[in-house]
């Protein structure tokens, strides 16, 4: 794509593998390297090596972004793994939280446990509320556990006793004993040391299930590049920052996002870099679509699932639907368009790929005179639009491919308003007050006309588009998350106590940085925690900057208003979790790309368009667009990795940092 | 006309969108577990006359019993803008006492263009029994009855109503918590069902509602024409009514004919003087949830998709309970039964997708604080069983099936609220029934109570195992038991006891039902 810096220093690289392109965006400073190359499914480590050795990035210290973690999830193919519960409890990790996933369906299927019956064991010990040891563990009680879990061929094991984030003494004894036996433990004192039985066990057997595939891959990837990675191999992980190989080997629970929240990342640092704090990330690609608001900071949740099964740790809020270029249009037997969840992939691929005959929404695009054919990836690719008028005229309920493009473009974008409207207003967020970063193969192409159903004035498109996510793993700063327990009511002697709490999350999180080679200086820690009134069992997240009992409420209710639009004064307030956020310094990189020098703007063609009525649109290469003359919609602006189109009614310039800057003009 | 039908997707993700960000208001700001953690709670539109246009619910209980509510309010109002309606009366469209609705009117200038509901359950709102869940004779004994009364009027919130729903119950800081964040999902949904209606104009909108449900209907015409016709009857059976009936008959027909059917419940038994009794809406929520697994999850719920069925309920029956007949347990465990005995029927229609009969019942407990305890408490929690093997594949064991799908509370949290400790919470192994296909396990869970309680269990299928099919074994039906002392105690299927401290609670659920012949093993 750019040029690649040859054998030049990098000083730092991202890869981002995702199911069909290895992603590398790399800075030198002479500027930025970015390309793709195919990803290699069976040992993705050979696509990152491709992409390293094309750019000649090899020694450069490497951000990666992995879906190993949540491949091995949803194939199911992570380690042998033991659980070990608490006598009488070892079935939690199967009844979970009783419900089924779907309601109206009569086959009733429970995601399945990663644990099955006979890998099941349990521990002769019980602590109650409050940590109060109801039954010790004995030395003899714990090796006896260790032993039978070594005897039954499991290479993992996953410890979760009730309770235990109150009084980790067993599950520490437990740890001892499973190490000694041969067996690699993730307990969940130190996983997730957080209330909720389910949600703990949960995450903390994803951990052991998946930590030992990870450290197999890294120890691979490591080999491959040399063996001199080191502290210089980081991965991304799914709360936006990231931890050193090491950790991610302890923690791989940590990383089963690590893909979509580097483009979080990267839209949160672009608006920061616009001076904007409002907006809304929407990432659309083949077959889906992620959408994530940022309001300042990250959105960060705690309701993760991962093939139906928990992941309560810390991670970027990031809602999506099964919409995207490739979702097959539809008509049912009652007449009524549907477009999605299907997709047609990249294989076969929307019908004017010349493969499939199915209407996609990027067949509707063609149709439309969205997408102009002969500039497909950079004109690498012929589109054919006969095949595209062929597929939607066939649908039927409307004569003509016309109207049919028309309604199948509706229709998806109603599926986008419905995903943005479920980030924003179902969370106490108005989103006229934000922004759209669009970004993913397919973003840029829907973005305004999104914006305009929402009245959102205002779109940015990055400079890379195709490549945002791996920006966004350049830019991620080091360090994670903390979490604990905590659950009091909150008066000045709990804050006290908090104090106390944040300190010690603070020293842990510092040695681990330190270890890391981090300074001290460099470290940033963020506060939060997560409150309710007392008798509520959900939490709102509330940050922190003051530990004093007023700052505390302030805080919390202006949290709780904004969610939920009401207080309650005078009603106990509680606190569940402490929540440390810690982040090293990210250096500065030279991201911006000036802009096109000479010309300005002339356009490379025109074209028949259809938005509410037939228009001829003028079309623009994206490098040739510069700052002084704004191109007027009706318009398609083409680059390799995107086409975005820009409306009637809309303008679009390129701003000093590369990125085109759409308003709405009427 | 045809170009707005080809894109009425556009419509219904817009208007569905307005009863979940309800749902997801009401969820977010409720107070009790009840609703927040086990989301026991719906929000739906309406048009103006009450027919239902979108739903989003949680559980299948509340699908059809939204409209007859919303029904009774316009009987009762003349509604004007800001007015907000509560009741949770069962003869008038309610379930039972716990669920409390809301109803208000959204207007368009002068004019009404729909009205927004939610449901939620109240963990207590009075009666015999903590969790107002007992063995009640009449529906006085089961707590506080609201027919529709105004909750604020012309935008003016009425604090004696609420006062007066929150000291009939065992816990009145909880009720008022839930009613507030009942009435701040109707904020929100106001705003948004208003903004539709000046997007589109009232005439519009009101033509766009009317071709959502045809949409309904014509797919559920559609789908039905596909089943084959006939007649198909079955019968069922509920334990006892925890007073002198046992054996206690539902019977129901089914026929099915031209994309239509009618369920006909003659044949059912008469009213019982125990809880179980069933307010019409119940049922027709059973029935309702039974079409829609048949029919496709994919047509939109809405009034439209019940048109094409026609339910018949003699006079007098179970299935059509009269004031002052206690219900407490139609919602809970006779719906449940009532799903079971119309697949029961159309298992001869459907033998390829007809699964044997789930647990039957949700194993209903409620633990209260005893006479003279410390602070004063309401537990409540529904215990999922087996469900039952399918032609394609086994049961799914310790999960919820058909009419409930609430979560379980957490042992942890469970512990650091109540005075209650868990023994053992484990998978009942052995009680799914045998088959080709086998049944899903129950449940095996005891508390060790803290303090001295009273408790109460609303259960049933503790005589007889949920059915298998096509030649399955019956799952094992439910046990429960009370160790006092040292002495163990089998309870009955519907009790009240006075627990002492110390006692242990034990609650197994039902398996499901196996389903297919287990295939002979070759010597």
């Amino acid at each position: 794509m750019l040029n690649a810096a040859g054998s030049e220093e990098y000083t730092l690289a991202a890869v981002d593998v995702g199911g069909t392109f290895t992603d590398l965006v790399a800075v030198s400073a002479r500027g930025v390297t970015a390309l793709k190359v195919p990803s290699t499914p069976k040992s993705p480590e050979k696509g990152v090596l491709r992409a390293l050795d094309t750019a000649g990035a090899q020694a450069a210290p490497l951000v990666h972004g992995s879906t190993v973690a949540t491949n091995a999830i949803l194939e199911r193919k992570g380690a042998r793994t033991a659980f070990i519960a608490t006598e009488g409890f070892s079935d939690i990790i199967e009844i979970g939280r009783q419900e089924r996933p779907y309601l109206y369906r009569l086959d009733v299927r429970k995601p399945a446990p990663l644990v099955g019956r006979r890998l099941r064991f349990e521990a002769p010990e019980r602590v109650g509320p409050g940590g109060q040891v109801l039954r010790e563990l004995t030395p003899a009680g714990a090796r006896r556990v260790a032993e039978a879990v070594a005897a039954s061929g499991a290479g993992s094991a996953a410890v979760c006793l009730l309770f235990s984030f109150e009084h980790p003494g067993h599950e520490e004894l437990l740890l001892r004993e499973l190490e000694r036996a041969g067996v690699a433990a993730s307990i969940s004192s130190r996983v997730l040391p957080e209330y909720r039985e389910y949600e703990r066990a949960s995450t903390t057997a994803i951990n052991a299930y998946v930590s030992p595939v990870m450290e197999g891959y890294l120890d691979r990837l490591e080999s491959s590049v040399g063996g001199k990675r080191g502290p210089g191999l980081r991965l991304m992980h799914s709360a936006g920052g990231t931890v050193s190989a090491r950790i991610a080997r302890a923690r791989s629970a940590d990383l089963v996002l690590s893909g979509p929240a580097g483009g979080a990342v990267a839209s949160r640092w672009l608006a920061s870099s616009l001076g904007i704090d409002e907006v809304i990330s929407f990432d659309m690609g083949g077959t889906s679509t992620d959408v994530s608001l940022i309001s300042g900071e990250l959105s960060v949740t705690r309701d993760t699932r991962i093939d139906g099964l928990p992941v309560a740790l810390p991670m970027v809020d990031i809602h999506t639907i099964g919409a995207g270029g490739g979702s097959i249009a539809s008509v049912d037997r009652a007449g009524v368009l549907k477009v999605g969840p299907e997709s047609a992939g990249a294989d076969p691929g929307p019908a004017c790929y010349g493969k499939g005959e199915l209407a996609t929404v990027t067949d509707a695009n063609v149709v439309l005179g969205r997408l102009e054919p002969s500039w497909f990836l950079g004109g690498r690719m012929k589109l054919d639009p006969d095949r595209s008028e062929a597929a939607l005229g066939s649908l039927g309920g409307v004569s003509v491919a016309l109207d049919a493009a028309r309604a199948t473009l509706e229709v998806a974008l109603s599926h986008m308003e419905a995903a943005v409207k479920k980030v924003s207003l179902e969370r106490g967020y108005d989103p006229r007050d934000f922004s759209i970063v669009a970004f993913g193969g397919a973003g840029p192409m829907h973005a305004c006309e999104l914006a305009s159903r929402l009245e959102i004035p205002r779109v940015i498109v990055p400079a890379y588009p195709g490549l945002f996510s791996s920006v966004g793993m350049l830019l991620a700063e080091p360090g994670r998350e903390y979490t604990r327990t905590v659950l009091g009511i909150l008066d000045d002697g709990y804050v006290e106590k908090l104090g106390t709490l944040f300190d010690e999350l603070e020293e842990l999180a510092g040695r681990e940085m330190a270890e890391e080679g981090f300074d001290a200086a460099d470290l940033r820690f963020r506060r939060g925690l997560e409150m309710r009134y007392a008798g509520q069992s959900h939490e709102v997240q509330v940050p922190l900057t003051d530990l004093s009992l007023r700052e505390v409420e302030r805080h919390f209710e202006q949290a709780y208003s904004t969610a939920f639009g009401y207080l309650r004064p005078g009603h106990d307030v509680e606190v569940v979790n402490a929540r440390l956020s810690c982040r090293a310094r990210a250096a500065d990189l030279p991201l911006s790309r000036p802009p096109a020098q000479g010309a300005p703007g002339a356009p490379i063609g025109q074209r028949p368009m259809y938005f509410d009525a037939p228009l001829t649109g003028l079309i623009y290469s994206r490098w040739d667009i510069s700052p002084s003359r704004p191109v007027e919609g009706p318009a398609l602006i083409v680059q390799e990795d995107t086409t975005t189109v820009v409306p009637p009614g809309w303008k679009a310039v390129v701003d000093m940092m590369g990125n085109l800057d759409l308003e709405v003009t009427a | 006309m045809k170009d707005r039908l080809f894109t009425l997707e556009v419509f219904r993700n817009l208007v569905s969108s307005v009863a979940e960000e309800m749902g997801a208001a009401l969820h977010h700001t409720a107070y009790s577990a009840n609703i927040k953690e086990r989301k026991d709670h719906s929000c739906a539109v309406f048009d103006p006359e009450g027919r239902l246009i979108a739903q989003a619910e949680h559980i299948p209980v509340h699908l059809g019993a939204m409209p007859e509510s919303v029904r009774a309010v316009l009987g009762s109002f003349d509604l004007s803008p800001g007015d907000l309606v509560v009741l949770n009366d069962p003869f008038l469209g309610g379930t039972h006492l716990p669920d409390i609705s809301m109803v208000s009117p959204v207007f368009d200038g002068p004019q009404l263009v729909g009205l927004i509901a939610s449901r939620a359950h109240h963990s207590d709102v009075g009666g015999l029994s903590p969790g107002s869940l007992g063995l009640t004779r009449d529906i006085y004994q089961e707590g506080l009855v609201i027919p529709p009364v105004l909750l604020s009027r012309g935008g003016e919130y009425d604090p004696g109503i609420e006062r007066l729903i929150c000291a009939n119950s065992r816990t009145p800081e909880e009720r008022s918590g839930d009613l507030h964040a009942q009435a701040t999902a109707h904020a929100v949904g106001t705003r948004r069902l208003a903004a539709l209606a000046e997007k589109y104009g009232r005439q519009a909108l009101l033509e766009r509602f009317a071709e959502l449900m045809d949409y309904s209907e014509r797919l559920t015409r559609l789908a039905l024409a596909e089943v084959p016709p006939g007649r198909y009857s079955f019968t069922d059976y509920l334990d006892d009514d925890g007073f002198l009936a046992t054996d206690i008959p539902i019977r129901v027909t089914v026929t099915l004919e031209g994309g239509t059917a009618k369920v006909d419940f003659a044949g059912t038994s008469g009213a019982v003087e125990g809880p179980l009794n069933c307010p019409r809406a119940v049922t027709l929520s059973a029935v309702y949830y039974v079409f829609r697994c048949v029919t496709g999850e994919d047509i939109p719920a809405n009034d439209g998709a019940f048109r094409p069925l026609e339910v018949v309920i003699p006079d007098g029956c179970l299935l059509a309970a009269r004031r002052p007949l206690p219900v407490g347990g139609g919602n809970v465990e006779t719906s449940q039964r009532v799903v079971d005995t119309l697949l029961g029927a159309l298992a001869g229609a459907l033998p390829g997708i007809v699964p044997a009969a789930s647990y039957g019942t949700m194993s209903n407990l409620a633990i209260g604080s005893g006479p003279g305890a410390g602070r004063p408490f309401s537990y409540y929690e529904t215990i999922a069983g087996g469900t039952g093997g399918t032609p394609r594949g086994p049961g799914s064991s310790a999960t919820h099936a058909h009419m409930t799908n609430t979560l379980n509370t957490p042992v942890e949290a469970l512990e650091y609220s109540y005075p209650v400790r868990v023994g053992h919470y484990r998978v009942r192994r052995g009680s799914g029934g045998a088959g080709l296909n086998r049944g899903g396990d129950g449940i095996d869970r005891e508390l060790e109570l803290l303090e001295d309680c009273r408790a109460t269990i609303l259960a049933d299928r503790r005589a007889r195992g949920p059915w298998g099919l096509a030649g399955g074994a019956p799952g094992k039906p439910g046990l429960d038991r009370l160790v006092t002392g040292g002495k163990s105690k089998r309870l009955p299927s519907k009790c009240v006891i006075e627990a002492r401290k110390g006692s242990k609670l034990r609650m197994m659920t039902p398996g499901g039902g196996g389903w297919g012949e287990r295939p002979r093993r070759s010597v």
